[in-house]
């Protein structure tokens, strides 16, 4: 079978490009399954960095040991004292909706499964608690507001899992952004080997192009050419990429589900996931049609 | 440039210049040509025959003054423009320049084919000409296995199956003995009574004297227009 850049359907127009065009499948190829890979990877770390999100947005727990006098007695006036403070603290962050103290009443409520209900809660050292309501879309600066806190006493603390929650999803970001320079890195390169090997088969086939140019052919006509050949490589490509990648992933999804971590297993892909990973051989359809009929058309304004 | 009676020219040339790399080959060209006309371009070998042809079948541009075919004025068309004038226009070149590894039928259905043209169409129109120019037996044939002399029937098959508006030949009778050059020679001026416009480039002072046209005689770097009949 002719896999020539130029040549539409048979012998429409000759091309003498045989190797460029193989070479560009094999690239090509390499170029999807690699892009695939990493747009899955992309989407899994987004979906698992959602599910944390989830946990830490809405609101926030803050709670207040009690403080102790000299004979290891609470000091009930000064804890409060210090629990007005965070308080007010906590209450001018932007981001935050209300703070509410939970009172006796509440923390009792929430303790007597492991208490019983008839016990003075003042006398126990028991936290007191903060419930921070946040306003939706909040982004709120842990390390900050723990700092800020620490200021005003030492005994008050943002509960831990959301604060390392909080730094897994900022290295989670991190890694997205690295994923997606990726993802961007790939697609240039694709558009620059495109570029080149439509240029050399323009060059390589001259003679042709100056043929069809004398008998009246336009630019988009022989773009057209072009570009419907690499809408084949590209398609084709896409193809190949995706069967290569898919087992890929599913492998590494086995995997990193089956370590049992409750974390890991939000990375998941979702069903939407999937389809936009099914689609990537339609898009490296339209992406190399288009580059190559731009590539095309450009070229020939300085070539004839 | 021409009175307001006169027809309006198929080619009109206002002073214009063509070279290569900022060097022109011709200066002063002032010369217009009528549509219908048959019109022979002469000079020596270099004198730039090839050249000027090169500018009117709209693959030169010109470097000084106006150039304008089919009442356009080329320096002032888009791309897009030049290859719909390129349409009407049928070239037969010295060295053929054929699609080599194509077939016959391949090569003249080019012009129909950038058109976008229905293949069933092209299909008969070019079968048609391939007998007229009796290589209907060569059809699926490819080019590079064909004689000079079948080679530039091709040629010539290609550059008429528009059935363009002006037909350009660069040396049509360079390469093929005399009877086979009167037999071209009728064959253009067949082509010019049905209403082409014809131009012929060539050095054969016995074509221009046996076949009284116009002819534009190329010479110290100008061009200047000589009606038939009356000789230089
Ligand atoms: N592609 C080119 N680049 C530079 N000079 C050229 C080119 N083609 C032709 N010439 C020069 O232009 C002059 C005219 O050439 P040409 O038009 O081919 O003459 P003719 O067809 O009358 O023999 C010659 O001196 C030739 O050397
Ligand atoms: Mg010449």
């Amino acid at each position: 079978m002719r896999r020539d850049l130029l040549i539409g359907q048979k012998h429409e127009v000759p091309a003498e490009d045989n190797d460029t065009s193989i070479f560009m499948y094999v690239l090509t190829s390499i170029y999807m399954y690699l892009f695939v890979v990493v747009l899955a990877i992309f989407m899994a770390i987004n979906s698992m960095a959602g599910n944390w999100e989830k946990d830490i947005t809405g609101s926030i727990t803050v709670q207040v040991s009690p403080i102790e006098d000299a004979n290891k007695h609470i000091d009930v006036a000064k804890t409060k004292e210090q629990l007005n403070k965070v308080e007010q603290f906590m209450e001018q962050i932007s981001g935050v909706e209300e703070v509410q103290v939970l009172d006796d009443a509440a923390i009792q409520k929430l303790m007597s499964p492991w208490i019983g209900s008839k016990v003075d809660m003042s006398t126990l050292p028991i936290p007191q608690l903060l419930d921070v309501r946040l306003k939706p879309d909040a982004e709120l600066n842990y390390d900050e507001i723990t700092r800020g806190m620490k200021q005003l006493t030492p005994n008050a603390s943002i509960d831990n899992h959301r604060l390392w929650l909080n730094r897994l999803i900022k290295f989670a970001t991190s890694l997205k952004t690295i994923a997606l320079a990726i993802l961007l890195m790939v697609v240039a390169i694709c558009a620059f080997s495109i570029y080149y090997s439509a240029r050399t088969s323009l060059n390589i086939n001259i003679e042709t192009i100056k043929i069809l140019h004398i008998v009246g052919a336009k630019d988009k006509f022989v773009a057209k050419l072009y570009a419907k050949n690499y809408a084949k490589i590209g398609l084709f490509s896409g193809i190949i990429g995706l069967l290569a990648a898919v087992p890929c992933i599913m492998l590494v999804g086995k995997y990193g589900i089956s370590t049992g971590s409750g974390l890991l297993s939000g990375a998941s892909l979702s069903s939407a996931a999937w389809s936009v990973i099914m689609l990537t051989p339609l898009f490296s359809l339209c992406y190399a049609m288009f580059t190559s009929y731009w590539t095309v058309r450009k070229s020939l304004e300085k070539m004839v | 440039m021409t009175e307001a009676t006169e027809l309006p020219a198929i080619i009109d040339l206002q002073n214009v210049a063509v070279g290569y790399d900022g060097v022109d080959i011709l200066n002063n060209v002032q010369i217009a040509l009528q549509s219908g006309s048959f019109t022979f371009i002469t000079g020596r070998s270099g004198a730039g025959k090839t050249t000027l042809l090169s500018m009117l079948y709209l693959v030169k541009k010109p470097s000084k003054g106006i150039l304008k075919v089919f009442g356009q004025n080329v320096n002032f068309s888009n791309r897009d423009t030049l290859a719909e004038m390129r349409q009407r226009i049928g070239v037969v070149f010295q060295d053929f320049r054929l699609l080599e590894n194509m077939s016959v039928y391949d090569n003249i259905a080019l012009p129909l084919r950038v058109r976008g043209m229905p293949e069933k169409e092209i299909y008969r129109r070019v079968v048609e000409l391939l007998q007229w120019v009796e290589l209907h037996k060569s059809i699926y044939k490819q080019c590079s296995t064909l004689s000079g002399g079948e080679k530039q029937r091709v040629a010539i098959a290609r550059a008429v199956i528009n059935r363009p508006d002006i037909l350009f030949a660069d040396e049509p009778t360079g390469s093929v003995d005399s009877e086979i050059a009167n037999k071209l020679m009728r064959l253009f001026v067949e082509l010019n009574k049905v209403g082409t416009t014809v131009i012929i480039a060539t050095h054969n002072e016995q074509l221009t004297s046996t076949y009284n046209y116009q002819r534009i005689d190329l010479h110290n770097g100008t061009a200047k227009l000589y009606p038939a009949l009356q000789r230089i």
